[in-house]
């Protein structure tokens, strides 16, 4: 059954002007695509194409012009329900903007924890968040630090179990490796991978690396310019792309050709 | 004679944490019309060679020992002499290398007149043709960068290298800023005008896709050594260091799906002012052995490692 579903979603952004008419730019045209639970959904786009105005309207940061998004049973607005959101949780490009220089890795971890309200003790609160940070590939230790006395590839581990400390079933990574080297961007893949499996979680994974595409999708949608042009299951998709910007796109790729 | 002979180069800063060594004898040579790729992760050095070779080494950074040369005259006591005329740069970010407050005719007309003998009319006809020559219509001459596209800057920042003729362009991470379809027509542009001119390029990057695509010969940088260089084809179907192995198994490819895990060096660089005792890899390498722990390898027969010394 598809856990995501967003229906023919549109964002049209207003530019007001004072004299003369209104001008409008559609982020956005009639946008839908499900994503199987468990599976990975890429949507590859070159920059402006819309990606990150639909990921803030899935996650309910924004609200759609029309249509709408239903992850599990519940219709995503920027006004739902607290406890519609930790279901939802979002991994950011620049693990060094995305971390609060001033606060320790253990109270980074345990906001998500403290503000749906989820485990009150501080001891518990102390406990989950050592378990988080051990399942991600850090130590228990780890804490008491700050974000500045990790690498790049150590930061983004962070991100991922602050993510995933109110548990969710659906995670938003948007272009979450670009801003590391290949040697870690390997490994924050295979642990994305690796807790997919044991989490059985969902993912939507924005990016523009066809190579990073191919090793992490199940289901790939191509943007251009606010519209759906193509999609397809990635091994189709890459075997056959149908749609020619999606073949100029595969063409311009600088991918690696090893023998 | 190479045209440019980087020779034992070693670039020190002193800090009040210690000696840090960026760059540790770094050697390797560059020919005429060539192509040359410098990738590494982030601070394994490859900037800081071409900073090097530029002169751009500030305080409390210098160049502790090592020689470079151009055409066999050592450039690093006089790089003024060279930098923007004999060897320019195309850097990451194009709006912030153009000024925007200047038309770009005015920018590359200023950079030809100071360049070259060309002034006035000479100087403005010259301007045109670079601009046909990166496919831009010689009326946007008047146009100021703010008017262009992020492709088009980097493209005007490519004739702007090409105006004074140099010998050699250093490209640092020219592409990084761009979209996928917009890098590979600013790559396609750069080498065919260079191949043109016969200029060479030292093209620094840390995506191992636009080295195989892009590069005749490659270098590859760790912790502020050059641990392997060779033709393209040899590093990326036969990389004979541990690291290059490592560095291209784990790069997606296109061979890869879901289902597979990708290869993992284990670790992460170490920080400049802890480089581990003999080979700088060794806390991370898969076959390191007990001489790996013990000393450096130095680059002979284009590899920097142990193993291969044995063999």
């Amino acid at each position: 059954m598809s856990f995501v579903q967003i229906q023919t979603v549109s964002k049209t952004f207003t530019k007001r002007r004072l004299i003369g008419k209104d001008s409008h730019v559609e982020a956005l045209k009639n946008v839908s695509f499900s994503i199987q639970e468990g599976q990975t959904y890429a949507l590859v786009g070159e920059s402006g194409s819309g990606k990150s105005t639909l990921a803030k309207i899935v996650v309910g940061v924004d609200d759609a012009s029309a249509g709408q998004v239903i992850i599990g049973d519940n219709a995503i607005s920027s006004h739902m329900p607290l406890h519609y959101r930790r279901n939802i949780q979002m991994v950011f490009q620049s693990p060094y903007a995305s971390l609060n220089p001033r606060w320790r890795v253990g109270d980074l971890v345990a906001e998500p924890l403290k503000a749906f309200k989820l485990i009150n003790g501080k001891q518990q609160r102390r406990d989950r968040v050592a378990e988080l940070l051990e399942q991600v590939g850090l130590q228990a230790d780890d804490a008491i630090k700050y974000p500045h006395q990790f690498s790049g590839g150590q930061r983004q581990r962070i991100s991922i179990a602050r993510a995933l400390s109110s548990s969710p079933k659906f995670i938003v990574c948007d272009e979450p490796t670009s801003a590391l080297d290949v040697s870690v961007q390997a490994q924050v893949l295979n642990l994305l991978k690796q807790l997919q499996n044991d989490l059985n979680l969902t993912y939507l994974f924005i990016t523009h690396d066809l190579a990073v595409v191919k090793t992490m999708a199940h289901q790939i949608g191509v943007l251009r310019q606010g519209e759906l042009v193509e999609e397809q299951p990635a091994q189709a998709l890459f075997a056959n792309p149908q749609h020619s910007y999606t073949q100029n796109l595969l063409q311009a790729a600088p991918v690696l050709k090893v023998k | 004679m190479s045209l440019l002979e980087v020779d034992q180069l070693c670039v020190e800063f002193s800090t009040r944490r210690g000696l840090l060594k960026a760059l540790n004898q770094v050697s390797f040579d560059l020919q005429k019309g060539e192509f040359l790729g410098m990738v590494g992760e982030s601070g394994a050095g490859k900037s800081m060679t071409g900073n090097a070779i530029l002169g751009l080494i500030d305080a409390p950074g210098e160049i502790a020992s090592g020689d470079i040369r151009l055409e066999g005259n050592s450039i690093i006591d006089h790089p003024e002499k060279i930098r923007g005329s004999r060897i320019s740069m195309i850097f990451q970010d194009p709006l912030s290398s153009l000024n925007p407050l200047n038309t770009i005719g005015d920018q590359l007309i200023e950079t030809i007149e100071l360049h070259t003998d060309r002034r006035g009319a000479a100087a403005k006809q010259r301007a045109i043709e670079l601009l046909q020559q990166i496919d831009i219509d010689a009326d946007r001459l008047e146009a100021y960068p703010h008017q262009f596209s992020g492709g088009m800057r980097q493209r005007v920042v490519i004739a702007l290298a090409m105006a004074s003729e140099p010998d050699i362009i250093i490209a640092d991470e020219p592409t990084t800023a761009l979209d996928v379809s917009v890098q590979a027509q600013v790559l396609d542009l750069l080498r065919s005008l260079c191949q043109a001119e016969g200029t060479a390029v030292i093209l620094i990057t840390h995506d191992m896709g636009v080295i195989g695509n892009w590069t005749d010969r490659v270098g590859v940088m760790y912790a502020g050594s050059l641990i392997e260089i060779g033709t393209t084809e040899q590093i990326i179907q036969a990389p004979r260091h541990p690291y290059t192995q490592g560095l291209i198994a784990s790069t997606p490819t296109m061979a890869a799906d879901v289902s597979t895990n990708l290869y993992q060096i284990p670790g992460n660089m170490p920080p400049l002012t802890a480089i581990p005792e003999g080979c700088a890899f060794h806390p991370r390498c898969p076959k390191a052995e007990q001489q790996c722990q013990l000393s450096a390898p130095p680059l002979v027969d284009q590899v920097a490692c142990h193993l291969w010394r044995d063999a």
